[in-house]
């Protein structure tokens, strides 16, 4: 890493800022409100690294059928599975400059990370306990935060490995971007404190009976004793586990915090989706998480270039009416694409010195997938 | 039961409301929820019905015949628990303790059991007479991912709660949302080919759960002024990049997807891309969805 870089003008001679995180960063964190293309991004983002001669690894959190099909990896699978060599090749990016990058892709798995933390801190003894309970085979449909919490054991997991040049993480739709940093505290909160003291002995005396009589009450009365029971097991056996975990979280907050990763905020033209991205801004900054920039996906601008129906003409009547008729169509694009345009230039400003601004465009033709990744690879990059 | 969903930004909000009004003028007493987190202090269903009302988590009349609420999980907890204990004081005490409160904030399936159990519980209100205050509940589900996890719940509820309350109110909650007589399911889609592979796996989810799909909304259906003879001489005229080439991309694409949400054994509703917003949208959408209401 080159600590001199915040000094470096930001369109410098080794190219764009984004094609330069993408070269020097260890982690790259994609957030944004619900349906942006924060994936879509990740994976662009994976290929431009590879294609930089980094082994990549891209961790997506929403199993998306389409892109696991593009990019040639299972939809569901133990572990980060590589891309295909003949994919890579097929988009022109294998080996660009010395060195072979590879790209790695997973579709995050909480249920799988989630056991594989528990067999990594617990005793065999504690682990077999806790993975037979019925709380531990439903955890991630009951408990909140799962996903966020094992993506950040997952990214702890392969910083610490070593096998990856480039983490590239997807993230979970949400209201605002703290939510997924907020999430494993939430969950710890969960298995932790005061729900703890409920249900883990005391010696000598059973669970419960060290709680208030009303909470012992509520709880017995309402989820009925097999639950109660269940839960004990569990509790039980999971609270020699806590110290490993909040090590790890530190681990993957101090990665985060660090000037090895960066966070990119990506929205689309949507006035609604660029009013949330301002909002995530400001909950990064405040909270001093490395915000790096916006991608402004789904861009029309670079249409503004693109000639004008009005430009043809034609004997044929039928193709006159129908020049015509689009001419209207192509007004409202032309509109649409200087609009775009100006609104990069307020997402540059609003990123201030140290950040950017760039822009993804909307891709018209998505029948081949992989191909549109490749292309906004290159935008991007 | 009228459930909603659809990806986010599909209209989902515009439909429900539409939906609702046209039940309510065809003097159905309707009441149309949407599913609220904490307070909220602005609401875009009822500001579409109803503008400068403050939503509110209990039921407000609208019309004589129309009415809104926002359906909050810890309400359905609350009354859940209030149900479930001895004493009602217990619940109220019960919530306001750290324990609870901590167990009900980390386990979302909680809050979400609260709001199906608060949307039964507002069906089974009574009139004086014994008929049911509401004939007919229009729910602005949240986005489809969630209303697929939604309508898991009950089941997996019943998975670590076999037996107690809780369970009890799962099955409840399964008669009622597997009920094709008293439950459907809209599904709203746009007509690019992604959302609409994705509102195909939506469709075959919601079926294999047991919910009845009772119409697909393809909604900003775009106008094609084109006839078939002007689209081949303007292929044959013009370059791939040119302005309006959006516009023919988007005018292709939506035929093709009609075509492939026609095939889903639902009946299948166009709403126009309307150039409008707030209630004349809301107007021209309903004028749209005209006579499908029944
Ligand atoms: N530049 C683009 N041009 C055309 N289509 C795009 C573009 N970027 C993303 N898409 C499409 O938009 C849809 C949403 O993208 P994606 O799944 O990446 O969003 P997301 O932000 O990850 O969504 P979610 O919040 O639901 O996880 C996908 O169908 C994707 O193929
Ligand atoms: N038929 C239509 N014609 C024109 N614009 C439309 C139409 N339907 C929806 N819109 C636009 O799309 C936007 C989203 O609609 P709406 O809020 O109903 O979607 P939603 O599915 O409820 O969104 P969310 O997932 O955010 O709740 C609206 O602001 C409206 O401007
Ligand atoms: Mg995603
Ligand atoms: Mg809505």
């Amino acid at each position: 890493m080159s600590p001199s870089d915040s000094e470096a003008p930001a369109d410098d001679a080794r190219g764009t800022p984004l094609r330069r995180l993408v070269r020097e960063k260890r982690v790259l964190v994609l957030c944004g409100p619900g349906g942006v293309g924060k994936t879509t991004m990740a994976a662009a983002l994976g290929l431009a690294g590879a294609q930089l001669g980094r082994r990549v690894l891209v961790l997506t959190i929403d199993p998306a059928r389409r892109l696991a099909d593009a990019l040639g990896i299972p939809l569901a699978s133990p572990g980060p599975r590589p891309v295909p060599a003949d994919k890579l090749q097929a988009l022109g990016l294998a080996a660009e400059g010395g060195r072979q990058g590879s790209l790695d892709a997973w579709m995050l798995d909480p249920k799988v990370v989630f056991e594989q933390v528990i067999r990594v801190l617990g005793t065999p003894e504690q682990t077999t306990k806790i993975l037979g309970t019925k709380l531990f085979a439903h955890l991630s449909e009951l408990a909140s935060g799962m996903l966020e919490y094992t993506a950040g054991e997952a990214l702890f997991k392969f910083a610490s490995e070593g096998r990856y040049d480039l983490i590239v993480l997807d993230t979970p739709p949400a209201r605002n971007a703290l939510d997924f940093l907020d999430a494993p505290a939430r969950l710890s909160a969960f298995l932790e404190d005061s729900i703890l003291k409920v249900f883990v002995p005391k010696e000598g005396a059973g669970f419960l009976a060290s709680a208030g009589r009303l909470v012992g009450h509520v709880f017995s009365r309402v989820f009925g004793e097999g639950f109660i029971a269940d839960l004990g097991v569990f509790f039980q056996a999971f609270s020699g586990l806590f110290g490993g975990m909040r090590e790890h979280s530190d681990g993957v907050a101090k990665l985060l915090g660090s000037d090895e990763s960066a966070f990119l905020l990506v929205t689309s033209p949507e006035e609604a989706s660029l009013r949330e991205a301002t909002l995530f801004q400001a909950d990064l900054l405040r909270r001093n998480f490395p915000f790096a920039g916006f991608i402004l996906n789904r861009s029309l601008a670079k249409l503004a270039s693109w000639p004008h129906p009005g430009d043809f003409t034609s004997s044929d009547a039928v193709a006159m009416s129908a020049l015509r008729k689009l001419t209207s169509i192509a007004n409202e694009e032309r509109r649409e694409a200087a609009e775009h345009a100006l609104l990069l230039e307020e997402l540059r400003a609003l990123a201030g010195e140290a950040g950017f601004a760039s822009a993804a465009p909307l891709l018209l033709d998505s029948s081949e997938p992989l191909a549109g990744l490749g292309v906004l690879a290159r935008e991007l990059s | 039961m009228l459930i909603v969903t659809g990806k986010g930004g599909t209209g989902k909000t515009l439909l429900a409301a539409a939906l609702a009004r046209q039940a309510s003028a065809m003097g159905k007493r309707v009441i149309v929820c949407e599913v609220g987190r904490s307070t909220p202090t602005a609401s875009s269903l009822l500001g579409l019905l109803a503008p400068g009302l403050e939503p509110a988590n209990v039921p407000q009349v609208l019309t004589e015949t129309l009415s809104h609420v926002v359906l909050r999980g810890e309400d359905g907890v609350r009354e859940f628990l209030r149900k479930t204990l001895p004493f009602k004081f217990m619940a109220d005490r019960a919530l306001k303790l750290d324990a609870v409160r901590k167990f009900i904030d980390a386990a979302p399936a909680f809050a979400e059991m609260g709001v199906l159990f608060r949307g039964m519980q507002l069906l089974e209100e009574q009139r004086r007479d014994g008929a049911p205050v509401y004939e007919l509940m229009v729910l602005d589900a949240p986005a489809s991912g969630h209303t697929l996890a939604f309508a898991a719940l009950p089941e997996t509820i019943l998975k670590v709660f076999t037996m107690g309350p809780i369970a009890t109110a799962a099955r409840a909650g399964i008669e009622l949302i597997r009920n094709p007589r008293a439950t459907t399911v809209v599904a709203a889609t746009l007509l690019e080919s992604l959302p609409v592979s994705e509102a195909r796996e939506l469709c075959a989810a919601l079926r294999l759960r047991g919910l009845d799909v009772g119409a697909i909304i393809a909604n900003q259906v775009p106008n094609d002024p084109f006839t078939a003879e002007e689209r081949t001489a303007l292929d044959a005229l013009l370059p791939v990049e040119v302005l309006g080439r959006r516009g023919l991309v988007r005018i292709e694409k939506a035929a093709d997807a009609l075509a492939r949400l026609r095939d889903l054994g639902a009946p299948l509703v166009s709403i126009g891309a309307h150039a409008a917003s707030g209630p004349s949208l809301l107007a021209a959408i309903e004028r749209d969805l005209s006579g499908v209401a029944a």
